[in-house]
């Protein structure tokens, strides 16, 4: 996919490399076309226009791994089974397997392949915290004295907010590794291919309440509830947050060099845990697919193309030299299981602080849940979890309501999602 | 007699000529996809094959069994409801003061309107800043005067009334110079007339200017609820339909179901609703123009301009035959 125009040098001459590479391997092609997404357009509306214009792309390295399954069902995606089984790398263990669970159906029927797999955990402004007299080193990771620790950072005058809430669209990505910090999960897999719902059991009421309470007892987040994820990261950057949501390397390079900020002054951690044996990380990731009517002889070059883009050692060693030079190089594990510590030994312009962070991050970091219609139940519970960050003296009981009727709504709505486990 | 004269056909045809780029472009681009609208709304929808699946009336039962869509209706009427009380009498009420302002009418008519010239977009965006509850300067101003801060836009009870705002200072400078316009036609002998029969100052607004901009008045009032029944780039920048719900409108509720929950014909079948919905209040109000009561008089204030004419023709009359006598004398 091109960069937007207002894409950063650095990523014009990542891509520009990628797109040379590409030309010159497959040079015999003639018809490779790149996709630009159109402004204000996000990859699915993207992907989708393109499918109903009947210009869809053939490759397209967008999809979350989460998409997956609620696509192989409208057939939006094409299935490549016959590759994948017959990958000599996949074959020889060398293809990263975090994700894989995600991209095949219950008859081992294969829809998509890691792309770029990521780690998300509680990501911090350094300079923020040590203005608010703490030392990041020392942030508690249990969540009472987490919440009391951001309530000593937070100093709305200033303003800043110790840890900042996502409480728009995007609500339920942050939300879901705290559900699991406090023992619950999201969803349960019911064992036939369905998913009974979790976050109206009591750890994630739990979960809900201590996100009311970081807002109402604590009084350490912000309280614009709507900030789009570009606000928020705003925050993060500017200073106005000491802790959210993210990851280093996701941060602009160029606003942080607007606000004469520097990479240095960010890193990342596990979210605290309900209990010290409870923190945990986020992982998450996009994924290669082809269009449902892409012919054989499409699907070969294709096929050949990311196998180049994401497991060409040659290829890749190349890719993370320009990136570290770049200051683009990110901690997302390489698709090549035998590489991931090859990717980070060439990060050698990261701060010191990063690797050993990303390390610990790793290790506790969970898949997103990837269930078929896994992004609607994202979207159902913002309203509620809306209602019980914004009203003051909510109590369990009105949280457990709340919960339990948009649980019904996805059971009603989604009946071959969701099912009650019996 | 010639049938193919080109007088005839310059007459008959030409015309007809000049209009074929437009009319193309209409059905192409308007009236194309309204009818496709329609078609689509009756299938779910596959994206791979298109239309996909002919499901009858099924999206459009289950669009009035969704308590979200129904609630985005009630929405969008409560955004029409505050447009009324907030931005539609204002501009009226601005072009009728600047109308009687005799000196700097072209300075104040040209400040009003320059926030019209701003992209909404650019607008929305600055307003979701001002509304900011932590740093914005609606709190600010409120801090400054000691009065307590709002959450304005995640506030339910003032989301509406925020987003609306603006379009006050936004498209409010436009609709007052239109206003303005309509004003500037109403003959000034008309208001002489009045004042020589001793018409105050709101006599001659409400018996003279506003019976005969009723039109424009009605015309506005259709475009101004066609807008409301479209709200989408504002809302969506300023809040994208939250906090809980509040803000959600029609559109921006189909526009979710397309492109979060991938339900294309669903998606569809609610901007066909919408669409009815429109479309029934354009007709009652275009029939309600027509209404004396509301239209200033049949014909919007023909009926007055007829009277007045009379009495102008009478006192003509008057005049005439008192000089008679004192010519005779």
């Amino acid at each position: 996919m091109v960069p937007q125009d207002d894409a950063s040098e650095s990523s014009l001459k990542s891509f520009d490399f990628t797109k040379a590479k590409v030309e010159e391997k497959f040079s015999d092609v003639a018809d490779i076309e790149w996709t630009r997404m159109a402004p204000g357009t996000d990859y699915r509306q993207q992907y989708d226009k393109l499918l109903m214009s009947g210009d869809g792309p053939t490759l397209w390295n967008s999809l979350p791994f989460v998409d997956i399954q609620t696509r192989m069902r409208n057939g939006t995606i094409a299935e490549i089974t016959d590759y994948v089984v017959n990958w000599d790398l996949r074959n020889e263990g060398k293809v990263n397997p975090s994700i894989e669970e995600a991209l095949h159906d219950d008859e081992g029927r294969w829809y998509a392949v890691p792309f770029a797999p990521y780690i998300m955990g509680l990501l911090y402004n350094r300079t923020a915290i040590e203005a608010g007299g703490k030392d990041p080193a020392d942030t508690p990771n249990t969540w009472e004295e987490f919440g009391e620790w951001c309530a000593e950072l937070t100093d709305k005058e200033v303003p800043r907010f110790g840890y900042t809430l996502l409480g728009s669209d995007y609500l339920a990505w942050p939300y879901t590794p705290w559900v699991w910090s406090a023992g619950g999960e999201m969803v349960i897999n019911n064992g036939d291919g369905t998913y009974s719902i979790g976050f109206n059991s009591e750890e994630g009421i739990d979960t809900a309440m201590y996100m009311h309470d970081l807002v109402w007892k604590y009084g350490c987040t912000q309280t614009d509830l709507l900030e789009s994820y570009d606000d928020y990261m705003s925050n993060m950057t500017i200073g106005y947050a000491c802790y959210g949501w993210g990851l280093p390397t996701s941060l602009n390079i160029d606003k942080l060099a607007a606000y004469g900020a520097t990479q240095d002054e960010f890193g990342v951690l596990p979210f605290p845990g309900k209990t010290e044996d409870d923190v945990i990380g986020f992982a998450g990731g996009e994924t290669w697919t082809m269009h449902p009517n892409a012919t054989k002889e499409q699907m070969d070059v294709c096929w050949d193309i990311l196998n180049l883009l994401s497991y060409d050692e040659d290829y890749l060693r190349e890719l993370w030299q320009l990136e570290n030079e770049l200051g683009l190089i990110d901690p997302k594990p390489s698709c090549r299981q035998d590489l991931v510590e090859v990717k980070y030994s060439y990060a050698t312009n990261w701060p010191e602080h990063w690797k050993d962070e990303f390390a610990a991050l790793n290790a506790v970091a969970r898949p997103e849940p990837f269930c078929a219609e896994w992004n609607s139940l994202k979207d159902y519970i913002v309203a509620p979890m809306q209602q019980v960050l914004a009203t003051e003296n909510i109590t369990r009981e009105e949280v457990k309501e709340l919960l339990d009727e948009c649980a019904e709504k996805l059971y009603t709505d989604f009946p071959d999602a969701f099912k009650k486990a019996e | 007699m010639k049938i193919f004269s080109w007088d005839r056909i310059k007459r008959d045809y030409l015309p007809w000529l000049f209009l074929v780029p437009a009319i193309i472009s209409f059905a192409l681009f308007k009236y194309y996809p309204i009818i496709l609208g329609f078609f689509v709304s009756f299938f779910k929808v596959n994206i791979v094959d298109l239309p996909g699946d002919f499901i009858g009336f099924d999206n459009y039962i289950r669009a009035f069994k969704d308590p979200d869509f129904l609630n985005s209706i009630k929405n969008t009427f409560q955004f029409l409801l505050i447009s009324l009380v907030l931005n539609f009498w204002v501009p009226i009420l601005l072009a009728t003061l600047i109308n009687e302002v005799r000196r700097g009418k072209t300075f104040m008519r040209t400040m009003y309107f320059i926030p019209a010239v701003a992209p909404g977009i650019a607008m929305s965006v600055l307003w979701k800043y001002i509304w900011q509850p932590d740093y914005g300067l609606a709190n600010f101003i409120l801090k400054s005067l000691n009065l307590p801060v709002q959450k304005w836009l995640n506030d339910p009870a003032l989301v509406k009334w925020c987003i609306q705002f603006p379009g006050l200072i936004i498209g409010g400078g436009l609709t007052m110079v239109i206003y303005l316009a309509a004003l500037q036609d109403v003959p000034e002998e008309q208001h002489e007339s009045a004042l020589l029969d001793g018409a105050g100052f709101f006599t001659r607004i409400f018996r003279i200017s506003l019976p005969q901009i009723m039109p424009i008045v009605t015309t506005m009032l259709v475009l101004a609820v066609i807008d409301v029944f479209n709200m989408f780039d504002n809302v969506q920048v300023m809040t994208g339909g939250g906090p809980i719900g509040a803000s959600e409108t029609m559109v921006l509720y189909a526009y979710d179901q397309a492109y979060t929950f991938l339900n294309y014909g669903y998606a569809i079948t609610l901007s066909v609703i919408t669409f009815i919905c429109v479309f029934i209040l354009t007709c009652i109000q275009m029939s309600l123009e027509n209404n004396p009561l509301l239209s200033g008089g049949k014909g919007g204030g023909k009926e007055q301009r007829k009277a007045i004419r009379k009495i102008k023709k009478d006192r003509a009359e008057a005049a005439k035959a008192a000089q008679a006598p004192a010519k005779e004398g």
